[in-house]
């Protein structure tokens, strides 16, 4: 006969809410809450009587009136007619795209920089060392107000380009124009184009989905033929080889697609005082990009080189023991280990690439905190419920970018097991 | 064959020899760590040919700067079409850049806050200061808010005394219990300082006047308000951030879940969207009328945000203490906020340090996105001096002062943390 | 557990009163969905020494944590020196106060000195000058044979054995009626352990002071019988 030794013997007393250990948390916890609900509900009161007074309603209703205003970078149909939220959403785009370039060119720079800061060469692990201390100890803001004056203030006018003895030439085999006006790139086309499917409020180019499935599927079967190379080795002890299906596999359809296709490049032209054609990256995304990229890859490149000096160098040596080749070391004993020590602080690197995207406003470039956060907010006089709004789109955003990575990082963390 | 059983043994040490000449001095060097196979070759080459050629292009424009000119116009014909810096930019501007519009017969006041924030914060970095010196520490925050701002003493005493009413509530309430003890020591300074503070000050200027010249906030500016928001920021949200630390680690799932609401929250939106809540929203949420200072809505506001990161930090510190310490201060029959004072904070804080340190840095860097919202750090200050018309189209002179300025702030508290991180390292195991 | 408990409690005599220190009755613990303790029944009288031995996971080691509720248990009833643990804080503050606990892995804390270790408790629990703290506490250290170690400013610069040691003065300055101790040896290296168990031992010779020791070893079960 058991007896629930929590059960108190007397009856219930009110000191027991402080002195038992089952009833205090509750105490604290009820205490806790209201002291919480209270300071809400005096914050809703507050901007409850504040909007009174100001004669102004709450809502969101502002967002489906016309804008008014002209975004430069717009990656969807967007015009002075459109709706602020329309805006909001171009912006969001404008963010995003800023984001996903700075991550990749950031990475790639700051893996370059992290690898090299720890090569036996004297001199470039000095320069690396060097720019790393350099970049990551001034302020983002900074780099992007000096990459922004650099591009308007030293780069050539287009009509610099101009005439038969011209003073500024285009780079890359005449195919990017620097300028300062923006970087001028080719434009990928296609000749027959599949059209675009038409959803309300966005336009899906379906050159671009099928594109996308394409490289996807072939991913998915190099995925398939890896395993199966592995299973063939798991049975046999022979790997075959599986360089050349990948490219195979890989590339071949995508390109294949291309080519049916018609694919092309559309140069940019001197037509005028100005170039034509191609895709005009204007200086604030220019500024924005190299700003965040260079930056942050100072971040990355120690991140990288701290997760490879984190694996010691007695794993290196079992591995060359037991007779593994430098490149197996590598793919099979280090990089497992590092990309768990590498992953969850390059997580908060993108994270806080996203969130620097909002210094857009320091360049003139139109993201999310500078449409529905700046010009939306200004007009409209909304700025409770455009801040509001704003924020939980870059929460969401951040939740998100974290929620994926953390996947991917328990994966890693999983398959090292 | 007999004769080979017989074992060797070596009488006489032979004398040392010099390594062969292949394998010492310079040559030895410059192939091991340049020429070390042709990808290292590669990089060295390419690496001289970019440090000639950024010197080849810089140093005749740092060699041939001008330092005195009243305008770039002047500087261009000094230089007379040669390549060449203006730092006559810098020197005539360097004090609007450092304190804004700070009154120059004043200078003095925020000068020595700057040396005795040292002196507070030596003993909490450097293990050798005289423990005594935390006293000074304490008292600092109240000292410098009256050396920059000015005006009555009254204010910050009475503030300070506030905290002295809660350490005493704390003790004398200390058999009371702890949950009654902790929510006295709390109440306690805060109807103190929302009733009392303000008739006392009243009273205390009345009989004994001691005030020196108050400066209004709008002229604080330069890199002045950069460490004067960087400090307040990582020194109030390091007391929210322990506590919002504690509370993530909280077995209570709704003081659980508020922490990582509150933490989550603030380090998934950019600060510049707080600091335009601070600009823009504060008056909404604050009863009718009320209406405060601008640095202090930011300050508030970048408290915020450094706690949520904090937080963090000090998890991570937490996380790193091994079980039996609480057991064994549970053991001892400590309670929970005298654990968390003698035994777990003492030791969290310490592993957390170069943690703190980081976040400062990233914080002091941060603190440049207060131009967004009309604060002239010194930012703010040089497009200000770009604007007018004597310095209209400079820009490197005054980036690279701003960048060097933060660079060596940044710089040397990054050497600090990783002294740190060593010094940790050595002392566990 | 419970057939353990019984067969491996060694009951040795000498001399105990009739004073009960710890009464455990039905006392039951889950760990989730795992029943760790199962209906234990145990009496100890004050003064008496008592070994747990058993295979490692087999819950000796949660019995005697829960006889300072460092664990809860779920069901039945723990008495010790009167008083009952339950969700009681007071209770439970007022039992740890009476019980000295060792652990394996002796749990110093390593950013005092070792005096500090010691005086920790009596200045902040029991309110004690620091004076008078820091006397007792080197009569303690003399007691376990290191005095001179008391102003080293980290633990971890002790052996072992020495750590080991400094664990059970600070537990013994609180002046407890039952000591815990739980596998204090088995983290020591071989050489170590006499140390630590000629500690224990002076100890059980002195005086009417409770002991409950929790072991896998035998090396740590032996002696104690011959106190």
């Amino acid at each position: 006969m058991a007896t629930d030794s929590g059960a108190p013997t007397g009856s219930f007393r009110l000191s027991m809410l402080l002195y038992d250990s089952r009833y205090r948390s509750l105490t604290i916890q009820v205490f806790a809450f209201f002291v919480l609900m209270f300071g809400a509900a005096w914050l809703v009161y507050n901007t409850k009587t504040n909007l009174e007074a100001l004669g102004k309603p709450f809502g969101f209703d502002f967002l489906f009136n016309t804008s008014g205003y002209d975004i430069a970078q717009r990656p969807i149909e967007y015009s002075s007619q459109s709706t602020h939220l329309r805006a909001a959403m171009v912006g969001l785009l404008n963010t995003l795209i800023l984001a996903v370039m700075a991550c990749v060119t950031a990475t790639v720079l700051g893996v370059f920089a992290g690898v090299l800061r720890l090569s036996n060469n004297w001199i470039i692990a000095r320069l690396m060392t060097i720019y790393i201390e350099t970049f990551r100890n001034v302020p983002v803001l900074i780099w992007i107000i000096v990459t922004s004056a650099v591009m308007s203030e030293s780069m050539p006018p287009p009509s610099a380009f101009r005439g038969a003895d011209p003073s500024a030439s285009m780079i890359l085999w005449d195919s990017v124009a620097v300028t300062n006006r923006g970087v001028y790139i080719p434009a990928p086309l296609v000749e027959h184009s599949l059209g675009s499917l038409n959803i309300p409020g966005v336009q899906l180019s379906l050159d671009a989905i099928a594109f996308l499935v394409v490289v996807a599927l072939s991913i998915w079967v190099n995925r398939r033929v890896l395993a199966h190379a592995t299973k063939v080795q798991n049975a046999t002890g022979v790997r075959p080889a599986t360089w050349w299906k990948s490219l195979l596999i890989l590339f071949l359809p995508a390109i294949v697609l291309l080519y049916a296709m018609g694919f092309h490049l559309e140069y940019p032209a001197l037509r005028g005082f100005n170039f034509s054609g191609g895709i005009q990256m204007r200086n604030s995304l220019i500024a924005m990009w190299i700003g965040l990229s260079i930056y942050t890859a100072a971040f990355i490149a120690e991140i990288v080189r701290a997760g490879i000096m984190a694996i010691s160098k007695g794993q290196t040596e079992a591995a060359f023991a037991l007779g593994l080749q430098p490149g197996k070391t590598m793919r099979l004993v280090i990089l497992p280990q590092a990309l768990r020590v590498i992953v969850p602080p390059l997580i908060s690197q993108y994270l806080n690439i996203t969130k620097n995207t909002s210094l857009g406003l320091a360049v003139g470039y139109m993201d999310l905190r500078s449409t529905l956060g700046g010009i939306t907010i200004n007009q409209t006089g909304r700025e409770l419920e455009g801040m509001l709004l704003m924020m939980l789109i870059y929460l969401i955003v951040s939740l998100v970018i974290s929620t994926v990575m953390n996947f991917y990082n328990d994966r890693v963390k999983l398959r090292e097991r | 064959m007999s004769d080979q059983a017989t074992s060797f043994v070596r009488n006489d040490m032979l004398p040392p020899k010099e390594p062969p000449s292949s394998q010492v001095g310079v040559v030895k060097w410059a192939r091991e760590n340049l020429f070390g196979g042709w990808l290292s070759t590669v990089l060295t080459l390419l690496s001289i040919a970019a440090i000639v050629y950024i010197v080849w292009h810089l140093f005749p424009w740092f060699a041939n700067g001008v330092w005195n000119a009243d305008s770039l116009t002047q500087c261009r014909e000094i230089l007379n079409g040669a390549t060449g810096a203006c730092w006559a930019v810098i020197r005539v501007n360097w004090l609007q850049l450092v304190f804004g519009f700070y009154p120059p017969e004043l200078y003095w006041r925020p000068i020595l806050a700057f040396v005795l924030l040292f002196v507070a914060i030596a003993p909490v970095l450097f293990p050798s200061v005289p423990r005594k010196l935390l006293w000074f520490s304490g008292l600092y925050p109240f000292l410098a808010v009256w050396l920059l701002w000015g005006g009555t003493v009254w204010a910050p005493v009475l503030t300070l005394a506030g905290f002295v009413l809660g350490y005493l509530v704390l003790m004398a309430a200390g058999s009371l219990g702890t949950v009654i003890a902790t929510g006295l020591t709390i109440a306690v300074p805060v109807l103190f300082w929302l009733f009392a503070l303000g008739p006392l000050d009243d009273f205390l200027q009345g009989v004994i006047p001691l005030e020196i010249e108050p400066v209004a906030s709008r002229d604080f500016g330069g890199f002045m308000i950069s460490v004067v928001i960087g400090v307040a920021g990582i020194a109030l949200s390091l007391p929210l951030g322990i506590l919002f630390a504690l509370g993530r680690q909280s077995t209570m799932p709704i003081i659980k879940w508020i922490s990582v609401v509150f933490i989550e929250f603030i380090r998934g939106v950019p600060l510049i969207t707080l600091l335009f809540t601070a600009s823009l929203l504060l008056n909404y949420f604050l009863p009718p009328g009320t209406n405060f200072d601008l640095i202090l809505r930011v300050i508030i506001m970048v408290t915020l945000f450094a706690t949520a990161y904090m937080a963090e930090v000090i998890r991570g510190g937490l996380a790193a203490l091994p079980k039996g310490q609480y057991e064994a201060a549970d053991a001892l029959g400590l309670d929970y906020w005298k654990a968390q004072r003698l035994i777990i904070m003492p030791q969290a804080l310490k592993i957390s340090i170069p943690g703190i340190v980081n976040t400062f840095i990233g914080l002091f860097k941060d603190t440049t996105l207060v131009v967004f919202i009309g604060i002239l750090d010194p930012i703010g200050r040089a497009s200000a001096i770009r604007a007018t018309s004597d310095w209209q189209g400079i820009y490197w002179e005054l980036f690279l002062f701003i960048g060097a300025v933060f660079w060596i702030f940044c710089f040397s508290m990054s050497r600090y943390s990783m002294h740190l991180e060593r010094r940790l390292k050595t002392d566990h195991r | 557990m419970e057939a353990i408990a019984e067969r491996a409690i060694d009951r040795s005599q000498m001399q105990v009163s009739d004073e009960i220190a710890i009464q455990i009755s039905q006392m039951n613990k889950w760990y989730g969905q795992f029943h760790v303790l199962r209906d234990i029944d145990l009496t100890v009288h004050r003064g008496e020494r008592i070994v747990i031995a058993g295979p490692s996971g087999s819950g000796k080691s949660t019995l005697i944590r829960c006889i300072n509720r460092l664990e809860e248990h779920q069901a039945g009833k723990i008495v010790v020196d009167g008083t009952e643990l339950s969700s009681d804080l007071k209770n439970i503050d007022k039992v740890r106060s009476e019980v000295g606990m060792v652990f394996q892995h002796f749990n110093l804390f390593p950013h005092l000195t070792i005096l500090e270790n010691c005086t920790l408790a009596p200045i902040w629990v029991r309110k004690i000058p620091r004076k008078e703290a820091e006397e007792t506490a080197m009569h303690f250290l003399e007691k376990v044979k290191i005095p001179e170690q008391a102003n080293k400013v980290s633990a971890d610069q002790l052996s072992g054995g020495q750590q080991q040691r400094v664990a059970i003065a600070r537990s013994l300055i609180r002046k407890p009626q039952t000591m815990l101790f739980d596998e204090p040896t088995s983290a020591l290296d071989p050489e170590m352990i006499k140390e630590v168990l000629d500690t224990m031992i002076q100890l059980a010779e002195e005086g009417m002071m409770t002991m409950l020791c929790v072991t896998h070893e035998v090396s740590c079960a032996g002696p104690s019988r011959t106190g």
